[in-house]
């Protein structure tokens, strides 16, 4: 199957490259691969849950024995839950593009279409590649491809620079794992990931200095691709750069490879029994908590739509990091918070997924419609595009965590296992009141993005017949929105995959179960704790109440028989333009600007550095030495030339000269 | 097979004299295509009948030196079939790339009559690469060897300007002087064992070994360009563009470090402060060459440094393997054939910017990816191939050498690692901002008229799926192992 998945990709590679001169077949083409694609990796999530042992598969062809590393597939639960995430958001992009594309009028297809294939390609590669070697190579793959898509407008000198760091900085962090990952197969000589294990016991037990380094290269490294807050500072100038649809597969899943990255490490090939774990998670949970809360604080300032929601996906990886690294340090002391909270930790990452695609879909829109993703500019959207601002709201609540989307049953989770850890690490209790105050932080950005873009009165510059997007960018928004709702009210679906899919990693080996966990209620989440509840969350009973207030309020309104009318804004009797008193984006939260600038130093500058003019004199190898002596040599021979003064009598002068040498010589020898 | 060798050296020798003897008639470009493309299909038919064998043939000998045995012929093993292969599919795409590269329409250096010249030496240096690569012994190395130095000083000064004259001198001296250290090893070689084969070092003497191999390292060192003899490279590139690519990337300077491979694959035990000292000069000429990228302005120069850096990787996957590290020994030859394909796309695509826009400076050139799509992509591949990202070619190789590295199992081995993945980082940096701004960002007004010839976008093309295909062929060609 994986052949096959390799044969859909490269045919589709091929038939767009042919077909680039036309969008729309193109689009549908990749489209319809995307979709194939989908159907195999349904098919093989489906294979692998049903089974007990993961899907393996070997190509002993493409092996190197010499340094240990052949290419082994392995599909266990987690790789085939980040199989399905990728499918997913992958379909919806790949849907949205189709028509998002036309956007681009100077722009060839050809560099996008067969390299969104590769790059989905490549991140279906990375989790399921079972040798470091090829994961490797799989992971810088899809970096290479990810850097063509960012860079796709490639006269812009901002997406330019854009990519470039972007490309940099995970090639560095690449570099860093490289170290890690060769020092490590030295000790077995293999590259599998099973060889990879046994040389980290082996190192944990014989110099747990070198590992504390080994976990620091990977983490760097995997931190760096998934944007956790000092390593991820490309983020927010590469995913604006790159086309909306890019952007939310980039926002969506490629920062998760980070997430599958540190789970493997962490939590599948990391032996449970070493205090490294405890330490790491703690590391892990301080990185997370600080990229929340300065993720969210960025995004507050921002102008930029994409910017702005690209710094709410630092914010929100940071509430991943945070719960997995919970997770990982509580593993062998309090191993029923340490579970939920790898659960809850994936939950949001499938999640997050679903509602930061969806917002960034919906700027992908709305710069579709107006051309602009400055929201300084923008306004009143709600009465042109009502389809997009309804998702836009669904999205931006299941993301501030309201109830009954889905974002609220993981934040939830994630501030429980933050409290309830502080038994193991009381530093858990302030991660949890911080985790806190970052929501509040996520719904006062949202605020802002929604009530600069979508609500008020359409400023005057924009066509009055703006209209709303096309079926198919439609259709995308409207599939994830949907999504975020069933999750939302079916949460225990999607918790116990999760669960299952804890099974091969060290929470494994003493797995409680699911219901112990999470209780056996098919409509609610109750969080368990040594069998008595510390949480209930009923969302279907809580649908059903808010609907009923819905239909009360419908109710009330409509027997009043009160007449609804539209009046102009009351400015206190003077007549403005709307433009002039409209709340732009840049009046939001100024104190929080002021105060920002000053203590949060989010970008060091970085200093031009100059050529240093003395190290090349020293190696010019010419000056100093090689033209002196060539001189020198021409000199001496000039020199020896005027021997051939051109007057015959020097020359007979010099052959008398030579014979009485000659003669001297051979009365000195024959004797 | 002894007759498909022969006519692997005669085709290029026939071509050299028809050319001499009647210049007009045999400048036409079908025949020198043809000839090319003879030389191109003999080489694959050779490595595809030695594949996975080792053939020895031998033929002649000079009685007053060497008695009884023969001296000259060839001898197919793996190595000798890598080279082989560098040398015959660059050289045929190169002579078909200068079919149209050296005409009138070449902004930078219009040529109008003369080629003849530029042929004969070229097809006189393909032979003289094809004899040091199939040279059973150090003596018709040494003859090769020192044709292939005349014909690189010859291609140099083919543009008859005063700057070209005096770097074709620079490099003939640069490469000839301490090619007489070659000479000397080996008369001290026959001296000794009264025999020229490449495993007699090892019934020298431990001090004489010492010296022979010494004096081997010299002139390999001044050959490929390494510190402290690099100085000839960057100045040579006043010759034609096809010329940089073939010799001074792909093939000459590869002479170098061919003869020092041959030495550390027949010679079983080398003395290990031999091995230190190629990897440590190694470590040494890499940096050199990185801190030189960010000063050139000049395209070529900076793929010539490039090279040095990329000649002192070979010869640190030769010296580690030395100290007994086998892994690195194969990454090092290895990146013999991944770097002449990925070097050669960078200089092609170098040499078609200067056709197209006359000039080869990096801040004259701006957004030209409008009107070379094509080229741009083989440049980006050149870039990601030369710099080791995944799937391109050096990767592989510059991965094995790491690997080695660290598997020797002291802290030596650590350093060399973080130095290595050091100065790539470093180069992927400089490489990948000459790029963006070569081919990206705004074009300029006067570029908007450029038409890229077809031929020039097809061998650019085939060159990147050879990149591709490069280091598969390279592991079919290793994986039984060289000794």
């Amino acid at each position: 199957m994986i052949l096959t998945l390799a044969l859909v990709i490269l045919t589709g590679v091929i038939l767009t490259t042919l077909t680039y001169k036309n969008k729309k077949l193109c689009g549908y083409i990749a489209f319809i691969s995307v979709l194939i694609i989908n159907i195999i990796i349904l098919k093989i999530v489906f294979k692998v849950f049903s089974s007990e042992t993961p899907l393996t598969a070997s190509f002993p062809l493409f092996s190197i024995p010499s340094i240990g590393a052949s290419l082994l597939v392995s599909v266990d639960k987690l790789s085939a839950i980040f199989l399905a995430l990728i499918g997913l958001v992958s379909l919806i992009a790949t849907l949205y593009s189709i028509d998002y594309m036309e956007i681009y009028k100077k722009e060839s297809l050809v560099r996008f279409y067969p390299i969104l294939l590769l790059f989905i390609g490549g991140m279906l590669g990375v989790v399921c590649v079972f040798d470091l070697f090829f994961f490797f190579v799989v992971w810088e793959f899809m970096t290479l491809a990810s850097y063509f898509l960012v860079i796709y407008e490639k006269e812009d000198p901002v997406a330019l620079k854009a990519g470039f760091k972007y490309f940099l900085m995970t090639h560095i962090a690449t570099a860093l794992m490289f170290i890690a990952g060769l020092i490590l197969q030295s000790y077995t000589g293999s590259f599998s990931f099973t060889a990879i294990s046994e040389a980290i016991n082996t190192v944990s037990f014989s110099n747990p200095v070198l590992l504390h380094i080994i976990l620091a290269l990977f983490f760097i490294g995997f931190a760096t691709k998934a944007g956790v807050y000092p390593f991820g500072v490309w983020l927010p100038d590469a995913h604006p750069a790159a086309p909306s649809g890019i952007s939310a597969i980039l926002s969506g899943i490629m920062i998760k490879m980070g997430i599958y990255g540190i789970l493997r490490i962490f939590l599948y090939i990391l032996p449970s029994t070493s205090s490294h774990s405890l330490i790491w998670g703690e590391i892990i949970a301080t990185f997370g908590v600080a990229s929340a809360l300065i993720g969210s604080f960025s995004a507050l300032i921002q102008k930029d739509s994409k910017r702005l929601l690209a710094f709410s996906s630092i914010g929100q990886i940071g509430y991943i990091v945070l719960a997995i690294g919970i997770g990982i340090s509580l593993l062998k002391n309090y191993p029923v918070i340490a579970t939920i909270s790898v659960i809850a930790g994936l939950f949001h990452m499938i999640n997050h997924a679903l509602f930061k695609s969806l917002l960034f879909l919906n700027a992908g829109s709305i710069l579709y419609k107006t051309n602009t993703r400055d929201l300084n500019k923008l306004g009143g959207l709600w009465s042109a595009m009502p389809y997009t601002t309804a998702t836009a709201v669904i999205a931006s609540l299941s993301i501030s965590g309201f109830p009954p989307f889905n974002g609220f049953v993981s934040k939830w989770l994630i501030y429980q296992v933050s409290i309830l850890g502080g038994r193991g690490m009381p530093l858990y209790y302030i991660f949890g009141i911080i985790a806190i105050f970052a929501s509040a932080l996520t719904v006062a950005y949202l605020l802002k993005f929604l009530s600069t873009a979508f609500l008020g009165d359409l400023p005057e510059k924009m066509e009055v017949s703006l209209k709303e997007v096309t079926l198919n960018m439609n259709i995308a928004q409207y599939i994830l929105a949907f999504l975020c709702i069933l999750l939302g009210l079916f949460p225990l679906v999607p918790l116990s995959l999760i669960y299952l899919s804890l099974s091969g990693s060290q929470l494994g080996s003493h797995l409680l179960q699911f219901s112990y966990l999470f209780g056996n209620g098919r409509n609610g989440v109750n969080v368990l704790l040594n069998g008595n509840p510390v949480g209930i969350w009923r969302p279907l009973f809580m649908f059903f109440i808010f609907l009923i207030c819905l239909l009360l309020v419908y109710l009330i309104s409509k027997s009043c028989g009160s007449k609804k009318r539209a009046v102009p804004v009351w400015y206190c009797g003077e007549e403005y333009p709307v433009d002039i008193v409209r709340y732009r984006a840049s009046s939001f939260y100024l104190p929080v600007a002021e105060v920002f600038e000053r203590w949060f130093l989010l970008f060091p500058p970085v200093k031009g550095v100059e050529k240093p003019e003395t190290i090349y004199k020293i190696l010019d190898f010419d000056k100093i030495f090689y033209y002196p002596f060539f001189n020198f040599v021409v000199n001496l021979t000039e020199r020896i030339r005027k021997i051939h003064a051109g007057i015959p009598q020097i020359y007979m002068l010099w052959q008398i000269a030579g014979i009485f040498l000659a003669i001297l010589i051979l009365f000195s020898f024959v004797r | 097979m002894p007759s498909l060798l022969l006519f692997l050296i005669l085709v290029p020798a026939i071509g050299v004299i028809l050319l001499l003897l009647l210049p007009s008639v045999f400048k036409n470009k079908s025949f020198l295509v043809s000839l090319a493309l003879i030389i191109f299909i003999l080489a694959l038919m050779v490595s595809y009948l030695s594949f996975n064998k080792v053939f020895k043939f031998t033929f002649g000998n000079l009685p007053w030196i060497s008695g009884t045995t023969n001296l000259f012929g060839a001898l197919i093993d793996p190595l000798s079939l890598l080279m082989l292969t560098v040398v015959c599919i660059i050289g045929a795409i190169v002579v078909i790339f200068s079919t149209k590269y050296l005409d009138c329409d070449n902004k930078e250096h219009p040529v109008e009559r003369g080629t003849a010249y530029y042929y004969i030496w070229l097809f006189l240096f393909i032979g003289s690469m094809i004899g040091i690569a199939i040279s059973p012994n150090l003596l018709q190395f040494l003859i090769f060897w020192e044709l292939t130095t005349l014909c690189s000083a010859a291609l140099i000064a083919f543009y008859e300007t005063e700057k070209g004259a005096k770097a074709g001198f620079k490099a003939l001296l640069m490469t000839h002087a301490p090619g007489l250290f070659f000479f000397i090893a080996v008369v001290l070689l026959f001296i000794y064992t009264k025999s020229f084969e490449f495993n007699a070092i090892v019934e020298l003497s431990p001090l004489i070994e010492i010296i022979v191999v010494l004096f081997l390292l010299i002139s390999a060192w001044a050959k490929s360009a390494q510190v402290p003899f690099y100085t000839w490279l960057p100045d040579a590139m006043e010759a034609p563009t096809p010329i940089s690519a073939y010799l001074h990337a792909a093939a000459m300077v590869k002479a170098g470090v061919f003869l020092i491979a041959r030495i550390v694959v027949s010679v079983y035990q080398l003395p290990a402060n031999i091995g230190l000292l190629i990897a440590f000069m190694s470590i040494v000429t890499m940096y050199v060459g990185l801190i030189f990228y960010f000063k050139q302005d000049d395209l070529k120069k900076l793929l010539a440094f490039s090279t040095i850096t990329h000649l002192a990787y070979i010869l640190l996957g030769l010296g580690l393997g030395t100290l007994g590290c086998g892994v690195a020994l194969k990454g090092g030859l290895l990146h013999i054939i991944c770097h002449a394909f990925a070097k050669t796309i960078l200089f092609l695509c170098a040499g078609v910017i200067s056709y197209l826009t006359g000039t080869r400076y990096i801040s004259k050139l701006s957004g030209l990816s409008r009107r070379m799509p094509a080229v741009a992509f083989a440049f980006m591949v050149g870039v990601f191939a030369v710099t080791g990202i995944p799937p391109f070619a050096c990767f592989w190789s510059k991965f094995l050498i790491l690997t080695g590295a660290i598997n020797m199992g002291s802290h030596l081995g650590v350093i060399f690692v973080i130095l290595i993945l050091a100065e790539s980082v470093g180069s992927f940096y400089w490489f990948l901002k000459v790029a963006h701004k070569i081919f990206l960002g705004e074009s300029k007004e006067e570029d908007m008229e450029i038409i890229v010839p077809p031929i020039f976008q097809w061998i650019l093309i085939v060159l990147v799926i050879l990149s591709l295909a490069a280091p598969l062929w390279g592991f079919m060609l290793l994986r039984g192992g060289v000794r």
